[in-house]
């Protein structure tokens, strides 16, 4: 499976009569746009904002984060299944506009169950705390929406989720036909003997109704662990459909520039053996159904012959036991693994940083503690609405709270440079 | 620029006497006293002790946040940039006192402060948290080592340069996780540090293993056909409206309702507000998160002695483990003061 990532690096982003991409600059007519996306009956309205980093704007109510991509040969569309049929991505040629992002925001308001006040994500473009989102530091067109009448919230979910890919797709094929900054090409070719092999086993959250994370378009409940190549993740094989906890969710963006995924392959051939990625559903339930999928992923791992396995965990709370059980099961069958999760030790860093632990796991890198406090400064504007959910005061405020509603900030995906050290 | 340093020392190293003496109050001096001229010296040129203030060890501790405050107002008229107290070795009292005045000095005044003892002394686990503590040997014959590394910690405070961990900077571990920023982002970092395990070569965690407290269990009810048996959940199942206002994450109270002449929980009447996780279930139906209806089964059947008549509920979403624990002491407390001799705990 080869895949040509054809970048095209976007300087500027601004607003224009028609939708083209030439010399670093992509223009975005607003209705065309906003054509592209009502063509959906459920979508009832759409506001398109510009924002640049630097910009004193807080987008409140982040959904997803996506990158504009595009296929311009080889099989299948861009995620497949929501844009698609779900036929096997990853090869041919992809078109990246690089350094641009589409934040979708929205809410529910119907949700007013306890286990929704956790709906808040911040992404802050300038001040004090840009610092912390990923997203602060891309050019990001923000998509608003609001849905029809009727519509269940997992309704109202799919019509923005669809919206959003399919500007993504759009923007990108504006590009199509210019030649890329940068034509960067993905494969696993035969790597030279004695290399260590190692796997990638990433977990995908989920635990019903917008909380969930998708794969060809399906939703992970339910499934078993399965492999596939890292190219697909490159193309949207793997959408976000995860609506809480702001700082370790998991957007497309993310899955689509997977940085576990990039680093073992670009350092394929020379310091190691990538054999594959594996997914796997974490936050299941039941103790059976965990340890089912652990134990299952430990045996793909073997079956593809790997000494050593990355493990990535999605989520908190009973996320950690997945990770934790996953871990042992590997390292039982002689794959030696590192685990990548972010820390809960309380807003002074005093508290115990997770829930469970198994002896084996004594390798962990860390994302940073994502319930430390953090302090937000008054911006000029902001973005996809005007409060912050379950939180008194307008949006622009300054406040101080934690560090768990900054999209991305703790990414388990190993966006970020942040780290929690002892002191 | 030479830095301003006030010393906080007990009265027997000020010089005012002994244990005779522990009684004495608050003295302030000009300049270095006892131990500080060691440590003035070690500051060199960096800087000096402008002021001591010293307290006996008893006086101080009949209260010891008011001590604490009056220390703080004699220190904050000598405007030091950093605060230095000890070292205090294994001396409790004398500790304990480094221990408040720093926190204090800190809170109030807003500039460092650090001490000096033993790894051994009781305070050292009270304030570790709280304060840099530069760990001593258990006695005053440490003083000539305990001295120039105080000194020099003290510059670096008063620097405002940014403290790094512990075992460079030479104080002991606070206990604390901090978010720092570092060059290289996590997927870089664990493929360099699987890289190192599979090769066999040492490797550091950045997540140490963490200590969980262990509760071994109480020993088997002998009879449970003549127990009382208590229902108490983590799943923050409360009566309808949340009477006692207990938050749905990282809770601060855990509430009590009474279920006499209940066969069962209705639906409606009883709710989860735990934001860990999703309740449609258990809203629908309240006997799946506290098993009220088949404990009744129980009793009828003879295979309980009784039920308690009072459920308990906590929330465990994002619950501090400091919190969690207290909880934990006060249910059973009421337990155990209520004649229950077995309790069923049912979790999210």
């Amino acid at each position: 499976m080869r895949l040509e990532l054809a970048r095209h690096v976007v300087q500027s982003l601004e607003f224009g009569r028609r939708t083209a991409f030439e010399d670093g600059r992509l223009v975005v007519d607003r209705d065309e746009i906003r054509a592209l996306v009502l063509g959906d009956p459920n979508v009832r309205s759409v506001e398109i904002e510009i924002v640049r980093p630097g910009d004193r704007v807080r987008i409140v109510h982040c959904m997803d984060v996506v990158e504009p991509r595009a296929k311009a040969s080889g099989s299948g569309e861009v995620f497949p299944g929501f844009l698609g049929p779900p036929v096997t991505v990853g090869s041919g040629r992809t078109v990246v506009l690089t350094g641009v992002a589409i934040v979708s925001t929205g809410t529910w308001p119907e949700l007013t169950d306890p286990w929704w006040s956790n709906r808040e994500a911040i992404i802050d473009m300038g001040g004090s705390a840009s610092r912390y989102s990923p997203y602060s530091r891309t050019r990001n067109l923000v998509l608003s929406f609001r849905t029809a009448a009727g519509l269940t919230p997992a309704q109202q979910d799919h019509a923005i989720r669809v919206a959003t890919l399919r500007v993504a797709r759009h923007l990108a094929l504006t590009a199509r036909d210019r030649s890329p900054d940068e034509v960067e090409t993905c494969e696993l070719g035969q790597a030279r003997g004695g290399l260590p092999r190692v796997a990638y086993i990433c977990h995908l959250g989920s635990l019903g109704a917008l909380y969930n994370t998708y794969l060809y378009g399906h939703s992970v409940a339910g499934t078993l662990p399965t492999l596939i190549h890292p190219n697909e993740l490159f193309d949207g094989a793997v959408v976000n459909g995860h609506h809480r906890l702001a700082s370790e969710r998991h957007p497309t963006y993310d899955h689509q520039n997977s940085p576990v995924a990039t680093e073992l392959m670009q350092r394929h051939g020379r310091d190691l053996n990538f054999v594959g990625v594996i997914l796997m559903r974490s936050l299941a339930e039941l103790p059976e159904e965990k340890e089912r999928l652990a134990s299952y992923t430990a045996k793909l791992a073997k079956l593809l012959g790997a000494e050593a396995a990355v493990i990535t965990r999605q989520g908190g709370g009973h996320a950690i036991f997945d990770l934790m059980t996953t871990c042992q099961r590997c390292e039982q069958v002689g794959i030696k693994t590192a685990l990548l999760v972010n820390e809960m030790a309380g807003h002074a860093g005093t508290d115990v940083s997770m829930i469970d632990f198994v002896p084996e796991a004594d390798l962990m890198v860390s994302a940073g503690n994502h319930e430390a406090l953090i302090d937000l400064p008054a911006l000029d504007r902001a973005v996809g609405g005007d409060v912050l959910l379950g939180m008194p005061g307008r949006a622009v405020d300054a406040r101080r709270l934690q560090l768990r509603w900054v999209f991305g900030a703790n990414s388990q995906l190993g966006v970020g440079c942040l780290t929690a050290r002892a002191r | 620029m030479t830095i301003r340093v006030v010393h906080y020392l007990n009265q027997f190293f000020a010089g005012r006497g002994g244990e005779s003496q522990a009684d004495c109050g608050i003295e302030v001096r000009e300049g270095e006293v006892g131990p500080g001229q060691l440590i003035g010296r070690h500051l060199g040129n960096s800087g000096r002790i402008v002021a001591t203030v010293s307290y006996g060890d008893n006086a101080f501790h009949v209260d010891p946040e008011r001590s604490a405050a009056e220390v703080v107002n004699a220190i904050a008229r000598c405007r030091p940039d950093v605060v230095v107290a000890g070292p205090a070795f294994e001396a409790g009292r004398y500790g304990l006192a480094c221990g408040y005045v720093c926190r204090a000095v800190q809170e109030r005044l807003g500039i460092p402060a650090l001490a000096a003892m033993a790894p051994e002394n009781p305070a050292v686990e009270q304030f570790r948290r709280d304060v840099y503590i530069i760990p001593t040997g258990r006695s005053a014959i440490d003083m000539a080592h305990a001295a120039p590394p105080l000194a020099a910690f003290a510059v670096r405070l008063a620097s405002g340069a940014e403290i790094g961990a512990p075992e460079q900077e030479g104080y002991l571990p606070r206990g604390r996780r901090e978010n720092v920023f570092v060059e290289r982002r996590a997927a870089a970092r664990i493929v360099d540090l699987l890289l190192q395990k599979v090769r066999g070569e040492i490797y550091q965690t950045e997540i140490p293993a963490p200590a969980f407290d262990r509760v071994p269990p109480a020993p088997a009810v002998q009879r449970i056909e003549a127990a009382t048996v208590a229902l108490v959940t983590e799943g923050g199942l409360v009566p309808k409206g949340n009477p006692d206002r207990i938050e749905s994450t990282r809770p601060t109270r855990w509430g009590s309702y009474d279920i006499s002449g209940l066969p069962g929980l209705p639906a409606g009447d009883f709710l989860s507000i735990h934001a860990g996780w999703a309740p449609e279930t258990v809203n629908e139906n309240p006997n799946r998160m506290v098993p009220l209806d088949i404990a009744r089964e129980l009793v009828r059947e003879g295979r309980i002695g009784a039920l308690h008549e009072r459920v308990y509920v906590a929330v465990g979403s994002s619950c501090t483990i400091e919190n969690a624990q207290r909880f934990g002491r006060e249910i059973a407390g009421r337990l155990r003061s209520a004649g229950v001799q077995a309790a069923i705990l049912t979790a999210t």
